[in-house]
């Protein structure tokens, strides 16, 4: 992505571009105020804060659409590929801010601290690595960084095996005619995050994967 | 490479006015008589115009033949409002490319035919008044008068120095040969055309990519700003196909309306009269001039009925749109298309 700024050509695609990292920075703050969220320290206008990001996250996402179309449109396939690939990106980002603001809406259902039990060093676990993600993901797509790409890449598989055993494990351990509500938010929420990070994924993918590859593993040199 | 072009464009309306005078009075005054009915020269605009897909060739043709003395100033005019017609074809030509998508289609073909309805709304107002009334020559003997009050004539007067020669020496040359005043028409016509196209291509390759952000910027914005847009744009890629037809592709998206695509279009109507403006000047000769100036104020004088009557045009060619996007009606406006704009006035030229 650096190869925009070294030249002077496609200036449309340079302004996607960095309405593209906008938006990765707008989902990344939305989940850093949900890290709030779990302790019970959000209140409801904070949340509502958050639906707003996600409005926000759409506009920027029909505007780089635009921008792209404009710019393919009036120059023909001048810098096609980093088009494209900003289609992709922009379509996981805008995806990632709907999730954020699914998050917050379940802990406006679950108000207050949210105890996991002994499930709780999982979530935990989860949502320390699913940070992680984020922050290499925008430094892979900021600084075009390969490495930081492949970390996220590598990440991904093993924080999504961990989402599916948990799953699996609260299937098997809580059954019964009822089950805790923070047991249900917690599902859903493992959910969530396994989502969240496969778009990530993609999105670092577009970084050193070739076009029809994008989305998918990198392949082995 | 942008300048080496425009001094073979400069040279080819010279080289052809020069032909034109070879030809000797007979020639001339055939000239004269075929497009002194005015009903001809409107068709003959629109034809040839439609078959080079170029207004500024056509109407760089009209000027120099005006400065040959070949084609009187009454005469030309009609033609160049034929040209406005004619150059509309490029537009529809693009917008059949999304015919294959309905909604795509209804809102491509609409940002097209806008311009065509402006142009034919505007010709079908201001022939007969020019008839009765001249009011486009007349305003533009007025604008010419003033334009050479300030010594605008001379603008180009250096030129006649690399040019006057060269024309000498193509004349030594071909009047070794038999049909010499023939031969020099068309190979003056052949450096036009190519000139021309060269001077589009390049120059849209110069300015497109670069300006993008502030086609981006005031496209969407306020109409005078559209309109300057176009106007300027038009201007400097000295093509009125080419900019109508690049936001062709952007109105078939849904990122334009037509709403949006009008003031643009009616921006460059005007700003393709600098290609006449320019080969004028070249000439030095204030009839052609003149004529260029015809051009400019017949689009003048269209945005001006056509700009605080822009519902019409534009509803107009929303509901052509509708009916374009409807599945069969769809093959039958390309085919429309084309009949109108070829197979008429070919037909009328032959059998008037």
């Amino acid at each position: 992505m650096n190869l925009f700024r070294l030249t002077h050509r496609a200036p449309l695609i340079q302004e996607a571009q960095k309405d593209t990292e906008k938006m990765l920075e707008l989902g990344q703050d939305m989940f850093r105020h949900l890290t709030q969220a779990w302790t019970g320290e959000t209140d409801p206008d904070q949340l509502e804060e958050l639906k707003k990001q996600d409005k926000l996250i759409n506009s920027l996402h029909r505007g780089v659409r635009k921008k792209v179309y404009e710019h393919l449109s009036l120059t023909g396939n001048e810098s096609l590929f980093a088009a494209l690939v900003l289609l992709s990106i922009v379509d996981d980002s805008e995806r990632i801010g709907d999730y954020g603001k699914n998050i917050a809406e379940l802990i406006s259902f679950n108000p207050g601290r949210l105890d996991f039990g002994k499930y709780q060093e999982t979530f935990e676990r989860v949502w320390n690595q699913s940070t992680e993600m984020f922050e290499n993901t925008i430094k892979a797509i900021r600084d075009d960084d390969e490495k930081s790409a492949l970390k996220v890449m590598e990440a991904y598989v093993p924080i999504s095996n961990t989402v599916d055993d948990l799953i699996e494990r609260m299937f098997k351990e809580e059954s019964g005619d009822t089950i805790k509500r923070e047991y249900v938010a917690l599902m859903l929420l493992m959910r969530y995050f396994k989502r969240v990070d496969a778009h990530l994924k993609n999105i670092a993918s577009t970084v050193v994967n070739p076009f029809h590859r994008i989305g998918y593993k990198a392949k082995s040199k | 490479m942008v300048v080496g072009i425009l001094y073979v464009f400069i040279l080819s309306i010279n080289l052809l006015g020069h032909s034109f005078s070879l030809f000797g009075s007979d020639f001339a005054n055939k000239i004269l008589v075929t497009t002194s009915n005015p009903f001809l020269g409107l068709f003959l605009g629109i034809l040839a115009t439609s078959l080079i897909q170029s207004s500024s060739t056509t109407t760089a043709i009209v000027v120099g033949l005006v400065a040959a003395g070949s084609l009187s100033l009454s005469n030309a005019i009609p033609i160049i409002m034929g040209a406005n017609i004619g150059t509309t074809v490029t537009n529809l030509l693009v917008s059949f490319a999304h015919a294959t998508r309905r909604a795509e289609f209804r809102r491509a073909f609409s940002a097209a035919v806008v311009h065509d309805i402006f142009n034919v709304s505007t010709v079908a107002i201001l022939f007969p008044l020019e008839l009765y009334f001249h009011p486009i020559e007349q305003s533009a003997i007025f604008l010419q008068r003033g334009f050479a009050g300030i010594g605008g004539m001379n603008l180009f007067n250096p030129l006649k120095y690399i040019i006057d020669p060269v024309i000498s020496i193509i004349e030594r040359i071909l009047l070794l040969l038999p049909y010499s005043a023939a031969i020099m028409a068309v190979l003056s016509l052949v450096l036009l055309f190519a000139s021309l196209a060269m001077l589009v291509q390049n120059l849209r390759k110069l300015i497109v990519g670069r300006v993008e952000v502030i086609i981006d910027r005031y496209l969407f914005g306020k109409d005078l700003t559209s309109m300057l847009l176009g106007a300027g744009l038009t201007a400097v890629v000295q093509s009125s196909s080419v900019t109508t037809s690049m936001i062709v592709p952007l109105a078939g998206a849904g990122i334009l309306t037509t709403r949006q695509v009008y003031p643009f279009t009616l921006g460059a109507n005007v700003g393709t009269t600098v290609t006449a403006a320019i080969a004028a000047l070249a000439t030095s000769d204030p009839i052609a001039v003149t004529a260029a100036f015809s051009h400019l104020m017949f689009n003048i004088f269209g945005i001006c009925i056509f700009y605080p009557l822009k519902a019409f045009p534009i509803s107009l060619a929303e509901h052509i749109g509708e009916f374009a996007g409807q599945s069969q009606s769809r093959v039958f406006m390309v085919i429309g298309g084309f009949v109108a704009l070829f197979t008429i006035p070919l037909l009328v030229f032959i059998f008037w």
